[in-house]
């Protein structure tokens, strides 16, 4: 996945993604790996998520647009997403993740 | 230095069992009092972590530019006993076979004139940068073939010459790979990023060769002063990343299920010989056969620049040799007194066999390995040996490059992209990227001084000088 700067305007692109893992730091990272290969694989440029999550399953809808170099700038690579230094702590209604990439 | 880390040597610091719980063997790590002062905390702990996995032999070991990483620290190295020990992504990272390869052309300095417009024909041939399509337009068998063959794929595909595979590590195709074991989502991202650079700290560099340090290696190379070269750099891509995440997510399961206990999620684990462990090393094994592949249809596009601009012979361009980064093999080694076969991972690490390896080719034996050891952009690269004492002290391994001491980030906050390729353009060093961040990214400030990295190295012993290499120009994703 590459990092990619775009329009923050909720795009044409729709993508769901479906994940299961046994803890909520694996939904997590299940989830941003799928992003990562739906980013590259489609190349979309992800300009919002709606997450919803169970017991185990974490369900995921992408908006997005098709990425354009007329349009959007790229930055840096990201290879993955590190189960080193990743977590999640929730305040009130608020969850705050702490992902670190490998660039 | 950190609380608890000893100096055992000018250049090399243990970090003693008990440093984390745990720890079967002790650590070490070969550092300077200048590269100390930017050693981050959090690298040692990680280096100690390595030291808590089923079957590690002698030391977790790092090497000078040892920084943060994922799992291991970037710097790396552990050897894992075949019927105790583990195999890890967490110990090769995401970018398998990452790794640098450097081709002699029969040009002097004198010689390469039109440098613009050979960057430009460099970064016109090449595809680098987002949505860039590779030109090979390969079918699932052929990407199969790509996977279990390597370099010897890619020239039996008309991308090269036989000595070039002769050249390079594992002979550019690793023993052992299951392209089974890759999942579709892997291949999906291969197919078409074959024969691209890439982005990050990737690149393609032309460089000339500024000093000579031992010129009889530098002979049995190829290798003279004044003399234009090319250096590669580039991994195993999204294939790579993808095989690195899917059997991530597999090896947890089987670290719970070998009731492994670690300290990082991101070392998760199995047995060698467990289903798990083959199943990663075959994938792994595919990766970097693929980026072996990558450089050397990267490099006969180059081979093909040169000969076209500068009317030279495509074969009087000479792959000197290619090495892995990022990788984990089987490898006999002396542990003990005991020849045994290891399990050795090296992550951000370079294999640096001494002289006499029977691995080496024939021209090579006296010499012992290249080892390619590329700056940061618009700082030296070098090109060492491999020596006996880095096989009796970090199971024939070294540095890989100059190692981070500024995030990528920060980098874009401080420096300007269009700064720095005019700072780099006044000291005549071309730089060719799709936009200016990308070169932002990988200004020379954001690592460690290269020079200080291989003087360590040399120090050691592990490694030994051979030439040093000024670039000219760099093309970039």
């Amino acid at each position: 996945m590459v990092v990619m700067y775009g329009s923050a305007e909720p795009g044409p692109m729709r993508r769901s993604i479906e994940v299961q893992a046994a803890d909520l730091e694996s939904l997590i990272h299940a989830f941003l790996s799928e992003v990562l290969y739906i980013s590259e694989v489609e190349e979309m440029v992800v300009s919002g998520a709606e997450i919803r999550l169970y017991e185990g399953r974490l369900e995921g809808e992408l908006s997005g647009e098709p990425f354009s170099p007329a349009r959007h700038r790229s930055g840096m690579e990201v290879k993955g997403i590190s189960f080193s230094g990743l977590a999640v702590s929730r305040d009130n209604h608020t969850y705050i993740l702490e992902v670190i990439f490998d660039v | 230095m950190l609380q608890g880390v000893k100096r055992i040597g000018p250049y090399e610091w243990e970090v003693p069992i008990g440093f984390v719980p745990d720890m079967r063997v002790p650590g070490r790590f070969f550092l300077s009092d200048r590269l100390a002062e930017t050693l981050e905390p959090g690298a040692v702990q990680q280096l100690a972590n390595v030291a808590t996995m089923p079957g590690i032999l002698k030391n977790s070991l790092a090497m000078p530019d040892i920084h943060w990483g994922y799992g291991f620290p970037i710097g790396g190295v552990a050897a894992f006993g075949m019927e105790e020990g583990v195999i890890s992504p967490g110990g090769v990272g995401f970018d398998i076979n990452c790794g640098v390869r450097i081709l002699t052309t029969p040009l002097t300095a004198a010689d390469l004139v039109r440098k613009r417009e050979l960057i430009e024909a460099l970064f016109s041939a090449v595809p680098t940068g987002v949505g860039a399509k590779s030109t090979l337009r390969l079918d699932q068998k052929e990407l199969l073939g790509m996977l279990k063959g390597g370099s010897k794929w890619a020239v039996e595909h008309g991308f090269g010459i036989e000595e070039d595979f002769l050249h390079c590590e594992e002979q550019g195709s690793m023993k052992g790979a299951d392209p089974e074991a890759v999942s579709q989502k892997a291949r999906q991202r291969g197919m078409p990023q074959s024969g691209t650079l890439g982005a990050g700290n990737h690149f393609l560099e032309v460089q000339v060769v500024q000093e000579v340090y031992d010129p009889e290696a530098a002979r049995a190379y190829g290798i003279s002063e004044g003399q234009i070269c090319v250096m590669i750099h580039c991994g195993s891509r999204g294939l790579g990343h993808q095989v690195c995440t899917d059997h991530l997510r597999i090896l947890e399961g089987a670290t719970r299920k070998y009731g492994i206990s670690l300290p990082d999620r991101q070392l998760a684990c199995a047995p060698i010989t467990s289903p798990e462990g083959t199943a990663y090393f075959g994938a792994m094994a595919s990766s970097a056969n693929y980026a072996w592949a990558n450089r050397q249809v990267i490099m006969h596009m180059t081979r093909e620049v040169f000969a076209r601009m500068y009317s030279i012979a495509y074969e009087d361009m000479h792959l000197v040799y290619d090495v892995a980064h990022n990788v984990a093999k089987f490898e006999e080694h002396t542990v003990d007194g005991r020849r045994m076969r290891v399990c050795i991972h090296r992550k951000g690490a370079t294999r640096a066999f001494g002289p006499g390896s029977p691995d080496l080719p024939q021209a090579y034996r006296t010499a012992g390995q290249p080892v390619i050891i590329p700056g940061s952009m618009g700082t030296p690269s070098y090109l060492l040996h491999g020596t006996a004492v880095a096989m009796e002290r970090t199971f024939g391994s070294t540095c890989h490059g100059a190692g981070r001491v500024m995030s990528r980030t920060k980098a874009k906050k401080q420096l300007s992209g269009h700064e720095v390729k005019e700072a780099l353009g006044k000291e005549g060093i071309l730089v060719r990227a799709h936009h200016n961040g990308a070169i932002a990214d990988e200004a020379p400030e954001v690592y460690k001084p290269s020079e200080e990295v291989v003087r360590v190295v040399h120090e050691a012993g592990i490694s030994r000088l051979v030439a040093r290499f000024a670039p000219l120009g760099v093309i970039k994703g």
